[in-house]
């Protein structure tokens, strides 16, 4: 092992030389030419050849004679400029060749199947068909090799290739098609994270303090253990999501569960080594007294912490762009992808173009609320027909608030049934002049319970839109699923509203223990249209997430300045846990209270501990709810499955609160105890 | 008559005193008690004392890791907690605490960014430097890989890549070989040549005996003596006459005039041996003449050679540096004097000394002048420092894991 390294010390020395470089660089351009060179000398032919075949071949009429237009009747042939095209296919397929009037239909597609014999079998055909593709290639292959000798990773380089060649050899030993893409995709993730790594180093290679401790912590991050573990988790990981893919399921379902699993994977990864990398590089620095050193050059402490940070969010940049970057290039493989020849498949087509690769917008509808006189009259009308109540001389505030807050919830309920046997209620939708004008088609999403929600039966409900009978869609659904139906832009009236009525076909039985009304929850029945595209909406999701995990590592750092290591980690995942189930917990907390203190029974102390423990536990939640819920509603990931738009004002929203004004106080938290901490403890020798 | 010029104050301490405390504030431990002192520029100044006598706690006050509990602190005449004033230091700890995962050439090439210096100066500088402590072959292997040896090494270098106007070495030679140390005296010597001024602390006597103009000791945190080298250590009673080996006829005839003529008898006569120092100096030097491999640092080179120009800059800048004090310097209280009082009211010198020094039944040195002296001429006899360095652990192989 030790020769190895020896080897490799030595390899990489010679590798930093001029001399090295110069000739490594040469060689490189060499190898372009001969490779690129065929290539697009080929590529440049056979475009000259076509273009000069469609050029010839159109108007070529058979009824007029035209010399080629017989010949390709006769033998399928062509000859131009010396040169002989034969496919004698053609001579036998008159009919797919020439119009009624006896002119050659498609000169384009005629000159490509005649030109089929001219392509070698060295390179592949989709390349040579487009001569600017390989002319791009070229210039980003040399520019890319190039990078890797002059930031002399060409050992690096060499060894990934080698390695993964060797890989690659071995699956398709084994015949495991998966195995070969999952172990190229892994070589080609590690070189990129080296190279990206090489770069920022170079960005960073600059007398700058800031730049200079970053510089340390991006080393530290391709180094140490900790940081590498993670990493190596990911690059490993991300080509062999793939295989997990079940082929047989829609193509939809295969996009979704891929970005849920790629984005949702990377980030909560790459979260997790942020928390050990940016508590471990301030901890381990003040335990192993390294900051002693640093401390006593001109560095002022809020640059140290500046620099720190800085490092940590370069590498999750590196991580996120390059898991950004596969699985995007993943996901459009994907969308090529062909579906089944069925409606259920051009559905599904459907589905991953308008539903799922797209960004939406959602609207509810508008629901009728009470008025305060109302609300008033039904609070005081519930107190008479409430015994204990009405025999009150006067009902307390904090009793009369919560009878408030039930009515009011549940007459929102009410609003979100439907009455069976044919009942009906109509439900409006207003704002979608945006849609109209765009004819983006529209997507009714809802999610129905009936009865005791059996997920083994179904229901039938009728949608009628803009109260025409003809206007009318059947659907059949499962209680709790999740549906979708599709509504064609121009049903949207002229003032941007669309009603749907939604009818309870269901018909209880007469023994039936519950009323058979059809509900949903609030944000279980909305109108989804197309403002965006999915290219853009993949682009700010994966900011906002580096924006999260920015705010993630100055709050590890700000941890590690007071705790050690193990209590900053601690500390540290226990907030980002508390902050992602912020949202959930607000929810919860909506039916979490504590009974009133007018209504509590003091004399019972078992009651009086339930009641303070309930208060404290509430209390704690209420305060996490506060301070962390935000950063849980950010949900990138949740977004681009679903579809829905992530929009500018809310990545701003999110870049303003968490990135900087959070990341500012925990910045801020952290100077002040570095700015007054001793760093030298005691150490009890003099 | 013009007056001469007062030396510059490097460092300043009046009634210095670090006490540090527990969770419930209770006193620990009172690590300084009430210290005064002064750093004059160009002078290598020595902390001496036991382990817990102090020294490590005064060095990191001066460069802002500890913060003092009473007292005053000047470092170029500002608080040392002012950065401005780090640009001129270098520092190197008791261990040298570097990082593992780089080598020794990114460990000079960070902490020289960090100075703010150019590519072109961090890359001569670090090439001189490892030169200088014999890591050149080495500049490639992480840290990590050292043998503690080695860290003290690259720990001297990155001290010294700023060319510091003022260095703190905290043990310097702990861990060195003889030739380690050697050299590290050797620089202490050029530095000074260049108007450098140096805090040095040990407790290997020899070290600071064989460079340091002016000294102080301390014990339990309190200074017990100070002075220079010369004034501590003279020893007024004795005559010693170095000549080639003599017959023991002439030895008697000498000691006959001595009787006639003063009255007093030899007291002993011996015939002095090769020093350890010398004998380990030349075995290396042989072997190294054959090429033997070794996988650790080689003899270094000569001292830098940024470190041995002229010096340019920094004064200028130090002085505008400390022109720009707003608040008027107290003047300092006299420091020996003050040491002198404190040593007669709560412990005899002599004591004390003998207790630093382990030799009870010698008389003690006498106290200390008030000024600072000139620097004494390069040492000749070291041969302590050789005995120190081989009788402490020797560790090569120490490594310590994160």
């Amino acid at each position: 092992m030790s020769t190895l390294r020896e080897l490799y010390r030595r390899l990489d020395l010679l590798q930093r030389t001029l001399p090295f470089r110069v000739a490594v660089s040469v060689l490189a351009l060499a190898l372009c030419g001969v490779v690129f060179g065929s290539l697009i000398t080929t590529s440049d032919s056979l475009h000259a050849q076509r273009s000069a075949l469609v050029e010839a071949l159109t108007g070529q009429n058979l009824n007029e004679r035209d010399d080629h237009a017989v010949t390709l009747s006769e033998s399928g042939t062509v000859v131009l400029d010396g040169r002989t095209y034969r496919e004698p296919r053609l001579a036998d397929r008159p009919d797919l060749i020439f119009d009624d009037s006896g002119e050659i239909a498609l000169p384009q597609r005629v000159a490509e199947t005649l030109l089929r014999d001219q392509y070698p079998d060295w390179a592949p055909r989709w390349l040579l068909e487009q001569p600017g593709t390989v002319w791009m290639l070229a210039a980003v292959a040399t520019m890319w090799l190039q990078l890797i000798v002059w930031m002399s990773i060409t050992i690096p380089f060499l060894a990934t290739v080698l390695g993964t060649a060797a890989a690659v050899g071995l699956a398709a030993l084994t015949g495991s098609e998966q195995a070969m893409w999952a172990f190229g995709g892994i070589g080609l993730l590690t070189f990129t994270f080296v190279l990206l790594i090489r770069a920022m180093l170079i960005l960073y290679h600059r007398p700058n303090q800031i730049l200079a401790v970053a510089h340390t912590v991006l080393k530290e991050a391709s180094r140490t253990m900790i940081p590498l573990v993670f990493i190596v988790l990911i690059l490993i990981i991300l080509p062999l999501l793939p295989i997990g893919l079940d082929p047989e399921s829609p193509l939809r379902f295969r996009i979704q569960t891929f970005i849920s699993r790629s984005l949702g994977f990377t980030f909560y990864l790459a979260a997790s080594m942020t928390l050990f990398l940016s508590c471990a590089t301030v901890a381990f620095e003040i335990r192993d007294r390294q900051i002693w050193q640093l401390m006593t050059k001109p560095v002022n402490r809020f640059s140290y912490l500046l620099g720190k940070w800085l490092g940590v969010v370069t590498v999750n940049l590196i991580i996120l762009v390059i898991a950004a970057v596969s699985s995007f290039t993943f996901i459009q493989y994907l969308r090529e992808q062909p579906v089944a020849a069925t409606m259920a498949g051009q559905e599904d087509a459907q589905q991953v173009r308008d539903a799922v690769l797209t960004a939406r917008v959602g609207t509810s509808p508008s629901y009728d609320t009470l008025d305060e006189t109302q609300l008033r009259a039904r609070v005081d009308e519930l107190i008479e027909r409430t015994p204990e109540l009405a025999t009150m001389e006067e009902v307390p505030l904090l009793q009369r608030r919560e009878l408030r807050r039930r009515i009011e919830l549940a007459y929102a309920a009410s609003q979100r049934t439907v009455p069976p046997r044919g009942g009906a209620r109509e439900y409006v939708f207003e704002g979608l002049s945006e849609a109209r004008e765009l004819q983006s088609t529209l997507t009714l999403r809802y999610r129905f319970h009936i009865m005791r929600d059996d997920e083994h039966k179904t229901f039938d409900a009728l949608f009628v839109f803009n109260r025409d009978p003809n206007l009318a869609v059947s659907r059949s659904y499962v209680p709790t699923v999740t549906h979708t139906l599709s509504i064609p832009a121009n049903l949207i009236q002229e003032d941007g509203t669309l009603s749907v009525t939604v009818v309870n076909l269901f018909e209880p039985p007469p023994d039936a223990r519950t009323a058979g009304g059809l509900n949903f929850e609030a944000d279980d029945f909305e109108l989804l249209y197309k403002v965006g595209s999915f290219e853009a909406n993949f682009f700010r999701a994966v900011f906002v997430d580096w924006v999260k995990l920015s705010f993630l590592a100055m709050l590890g750092i700000c941890c590690a300045t007071f705790l050690n290591f193990p209590v900053a980690c601690l500390t540290s995942f226990t907030i980002f846990i508390a902050g992602t189930i912020g949202p959930f917990l607000a929810d919860s907390l909506q039916e979490y209270y504590p009974p009133a203190m007018e209504a509590m029974d003091w004399g019972n102390v078992a009651l009086v501990i339930q009641w303070a423990f309930q208060t404290v536990i509430r209390f704690i939640a209420q305060g996490i709810v506060f301070l962390l819920q935000s950063f849980g509603e950010y949900r990138p990931t949740q977004s681009l499955i679903e579809g829905r738009l992530i929009e500018w004002s809310a990545v701003a929203g999110g870049l303003i609160k968490v990135g900087l004004v959070w990341s500012g106080l925990a910045m801020i938290v952290g100077y002040l105890v570095i700015r007054r901490r001793q760093l030298a403890i005691y150490s009890g020798h003099g | 008559m013009v007056s001469p010029q007062p030396p510059r104050v490097i460092v300043e301490a009046v009634g210095l005193t670090k006490i540090f405390k527990d969770f419930w504030m209770r006193t620990k431990a009172r690590a300084v008690d009430n210290v005064d002192f002064q750093i004059y520029a160009n002078e290598i100044f020595g902390l001496l004392g036991p382990n817990g006598s102090g020294k490590s706690t005064i060095i990191k006050m001066i460069l802002g890791l500890l913060h003092k509990t009473r007292g005053r602190l000047t470092v170029f005449g500002r608080p040392p907690a002012d950065v401005a004033v780090k640009k001129y230091i270098g520092f190197l700890p008791e261990e040298s605490y570097l990082y593992r995962f780089l080598s020794a050439r990114e460990t000079l090439e960070y902490y020289g960014k960090l100075f703010g210096l150019d590519g072109r100066t961090r890359r001569r500088r670090s090439d001189e430097l490892l030169e200088m402590v014999g890591l050149t072959q080495v500049a490639h292997r992480p840290i990590g890989e050292f043998s503690k040896g080695m860290t003290r090494r690259i720990g001297l270098a990155q001290a010294l890549i700023n060319d510091p106007d003022f260095l703190i070495l905290d043990e310097p030679t702990a861990g060195l070989d003889p030739i380690g140390t050697r050299q590290v005296k050797d620089v202490l010597l050029e530095l000074r040549r260049r108007g450098k001024t140096i805090l040095l602390s040990s407790h290997l006597l020899a070290d600071v005996e064989d460079v340091c103009d002016r000294m102080v000791m301390l014990y339990g945190g309190r200074i017990r003596a100070q002075g220079t080298a010369e004034d501590l250590l003279a020893d007024t009673d004795h005559t010693v006459i170095h000549t080639p080996r003599l017959s023991a006829e002439t030895i008697s005839r000498i000691e006959a005039l001595i009787e006639a003529e003063e009255g007093k008898a030899i007291e002993r006569v011996q015939a002095p041996r090769q020093r350890l120092e010398q004998l380990f100096l030349d075995i290396v030097e042989t072997a190294r003449k054959e090429q033997v491999a070794t996988s650790g640092a080689v003899h270094g080179g000569e001292t830098a050679a940024f470190l041995r120009a002229e010096p340019s800059e920094g004064e200028a800048l130090i002085e505008s540096l400390m022109d720009e004090e707003e608040e008027p310097r107290p003047r300092a209280v006299p420091v020996e004097r003050a040491g002198r009082k404190e040593a007669e009211a709560e412990a005899p010198t002599d004591e004390v000394l003998s207790d630093l020094m382990g030799e009870d039944d010698e008389e003690a040195p006498s106290a200390a002048s008030a000024e600072p002296a000139a620097p004494p001429d390069t040492p000749e006899d070291v041969d302590r420092s050789v005995i120190d360095s081989l009788l402490s652990e020797e560790d090569e192989d120490e490594r310590t894991e994160r």
